[in-house]
């Protein structure tokens, strides 16, 4: 697809259902404070275990200092909401986990810690691995040699095993010293993002070898510009493409590692919900006696619709830019 | 006694066996003595680098495997860590657990009494082994004729729902998955049993858990490269030279379709063992998964360091077989 045709064609990846889905996810996720549910962490035990129901719709009882230390845009979006709409608040549509708490509003405050654990890891991820595959295709030679074999030996290792073996011992340490509140999100997007740059770092790398002989960049050095910006210029822009496939590919993935470690116990700890969190809870709350369906159904339709269509939207983009499947068109 | 000698014994017998049964799998002939090589020292590199790191790191974080929130008297605590060393330089204590790594010897564990290492791995590993063995059966028995079955119907509504179903299997975490297939097949109907490993109608539903999500992206990767390889010019020869359908199919097209099978199961083996840690948990298997997350949050010593290097071991060789077993299927790729 020309540029052109990428802005017109009803093919187009930003016009697919998919994007459009993810478009609406996002919003509603960065308006969550704003919009009229009950807090995440509200107890009512009198409630526990209420199957999800249209009965009560609307109810008084919000209480906006039960959202803990909000930040400045969230403690604005509170403000606005209870200027709107009083402290009157959604009722628990979705059902109530084990504590009266209502799923629909854990569900909606847990999208912001997933998303953002997908985003800001594999932004990560991104920011280290086309540095690195930009530098070693860029460069060539010897540095592109040393670069990549450290690549091959990262590759090598059980890194999946060392990120889990390394959050649990800080883990650990942790339950011992519950004074020390280290923020273990902080460390699980950093651990993640660290871990998941390899691939980004390969690919970048084949692509800018690909671009080495091309004239426009002969054509850029022999005008004068130095390497930063060439790379800055011409390198960065035509990788792009590919940069953009592999992080729509790499978000969900990161997603999905949360929900596991949430499972195991290593990932987001309460009061902070996400939705790996609300899985395992679901899951928990899964007995012969009681089949607490909800729990773990809406949770997992969460990770479905999202997930489904991040992928779709990353095999529309792969459709779109691959030069293979562009009928021959170079 | 015994147990070095055999160790050593397999030490030095793998490699030999590993070189036979290579060379006649890949066509490649002697030359994958040097791949071999090349590869064991990589993963002497590899054991050395993790062994160091890992036993750097545990401790490096403060407090140890006695710091379980009892109050121990400063004799007892003195007693135990003599007994496991603890007392020690540290430099002395990485030797001596670097001269148990061959034989996996790592002494007792710190935390479940009256066990050492080495039987904790040996009575874990068979269930765990068995655990992933069944899952890499179900990727490869759904997936490759789910994706052969899409591609073939390219187009029709069958080919849509197959890819929808592969699509959703690679956006659930597995333990939702489980909990979903839990509910019919185990606390209603009664049909599997919930937990534990006894017999193979505990192993279907454990292993499908784990098996499935790798399954669903077989099949995306058959059916993308049976439509690539159907194009071609060869199969249209296979085609004319009056060979049935089904033979064009299953010994000329799916040979090229699988080759990115191969080349993802590298990706997939690792993945399964990953998964590997939530579905034993999930399913109460009595395998090592759940030792590895348990000895490392309690500061296990001795049962963490043994854990990471069974998982680094096994990541590593199951991914030079892989890298064998596409040398094998496609001779055009360079063994390194």
């Amino acid at each position: 697809m020309s540029r052109r045709e990428m802005k017109t064609s009803s093919r187009a990846p930003h016009r697919s259902i998919a994007a459009r889905f993810l478009t609406v996810v996002g919003l509603l996720t960065v308006l969550v404070p704003g919009l009229p549910l009950a807090a995440p962490s509200e107890v009512r035990l009198e409630e526990k275990l209420a199957s999800p129901s249209l009965e009560t719709l609307w109810r008084d009882g919000f209480e906006p200092e039960r959202i803990r230390d909000p930040g400045p845009v969230s403690r604005l979006l509170i403000e606005t909401r209870t200027a709107v709409f009083g402290d009157r608040q959604l009722g628990p549509l979705l059902g109530t986990d084990a504590l009266g708490r209502c799923l629909l509003s854990r569900l909606a405050w847990g999208a912001r810690l997933s998303l953002a654990v997908g985003l800001v890891a594999s932004a990560i991820s991104l920011i280290i691995g086309v540095a690195w595959g930009a530098v070693a295709g860029y460069a060539g030679g010897r540095v592109d040699d040393i670069m990549m074999r450290a690549v091959d030996v990262l590759y090598a290792l059980p890194l999946m095993f060392i990120v889990i073996f390394v959050v649990a011992l800080l883990r650990g340490f942790r339950n011992e010293h519950p004074e020390l509140e280290a923020n273990q999100i902080i460390v699980l997007f950093a651990v993640i993002g660290a871990t998941s740059w390899l691939t980004m770092a390969r690919i970048v790398r084949g692509q800018v070898l690909s671009l080495r002989g091309t004239e426009f960049m002969d054509a850029a050095r022999a005008s004068g510009s130095t390497d930063l910006s060439i790379l800055r210029r011409h390198v960065l822009p035509n990788v792009t493409p590919v940069v953009l496939v592999t992080l729509t590919l790499t978000i969900p993935r990161v997603m999905l590692f949360e929900a596991f470690l949430s499972f195991l116990g290593l990932g987001v700890e309460a009061p902070d919900v996400s939705w790996g969190v609300l899985a395992r809870q679901g899951f928990d709350a899964l007995t012969a006696v009681h089949v607490n369906a909800w729990l773990i159904l809406f949770p997992g339709l969460a990770f479905a619709t999202t997930l489904l269509a991040m992928n779709a939207l990353g095999d529309r983009l792969r459709d779109a830019l691959d030069p293979r499947l562009r009928g021959g068109r170079q | 006694m015994t147990a070095g000698v055999v160790a050593l014994l397999g030490l030095a017998g793998a490699p030999v066996g590993m070189l036979l049964f290579a060379r006649k799998l890949t066509r490649h002939g002697w030359r994958v003595a040097p791949f071999l090589l090349r590869r064991t020292g990589w993963l002497l590199v590899t054991t050395l680098v993790v062994f160091t790191v890992s036993f750097l790191l545990m401790r490096a974080v403060p407090g140890g495997p006695f710091d379980d929130g009892r109050k121990l008297m400063p004799q007892v605590r003195q007693n135990l860590e003599a007994r496991f060393g603890l007392d020690r330089p540290v430099g002395e204590q990485w030797l001596a657990a670097l001269g148990g790594l061959p034989t996996f010897d790592f002494g007792p564990s710190m935390t479940l009494r009256d066990f050492t290492v080495r039987e904790v791995i040996g009575q874990g590993l068979p269930a765990s082994a068995l655990l992933g063995l069944a899952a890499l059966a179900w990727m490869l028995l759904i997936g490759v004729p789910i994706g052969v079955t899409a591609a073939l119907k390219h187009g029709h509504p069958l080919d849509a729902a197959l890819s929808a179903g592969a699509s959703l299997g690679m956006a659930i975490p597995n333990f939702v998955l489980a909990g979903a297939l839990m509910w019919p097949l185990v606390i209603a109907t009664g049909w599997l049993p919930a937990a534990g490993l006894d017999g193979p109608r505990a192993l279907l539903l454990p292993s499908f858990c784990l098996g499935a999500p790798f399954a669903a992206q077989v099949a995306r990767l058959v059916r993308t490269g049976m439509l690539e390889v159907l194009g071609q010019d060869w199969i249209r020869t296979a085609r004319a030279k009056g060979l049935s359908e089904t033979r064009v199919i299953t010994r000329h097209a799916l040979r090229g379709a699988l080759l990115p099978v191969v080349t993802f199961l590298g990706p997939a083996l690792a993945g399964i063992l990953t998964g590997s840690l939530v579905i034993e948990q999930v399913f109460a298997i009595p395998g090592v998964g759940t030792h590895f997350v348990q000895s490392a949050i309690n500061r296990d010593y001795t049962l963490a360091l043994g854990m990471i290097m069974l998982y680094t071991l096994m990541v590593y060789v199951l991914n030079a077989i892989a890298d064998l077993l596409l040398a094998a299927l496609d001779p055009r790729i360079e063994l390194t």
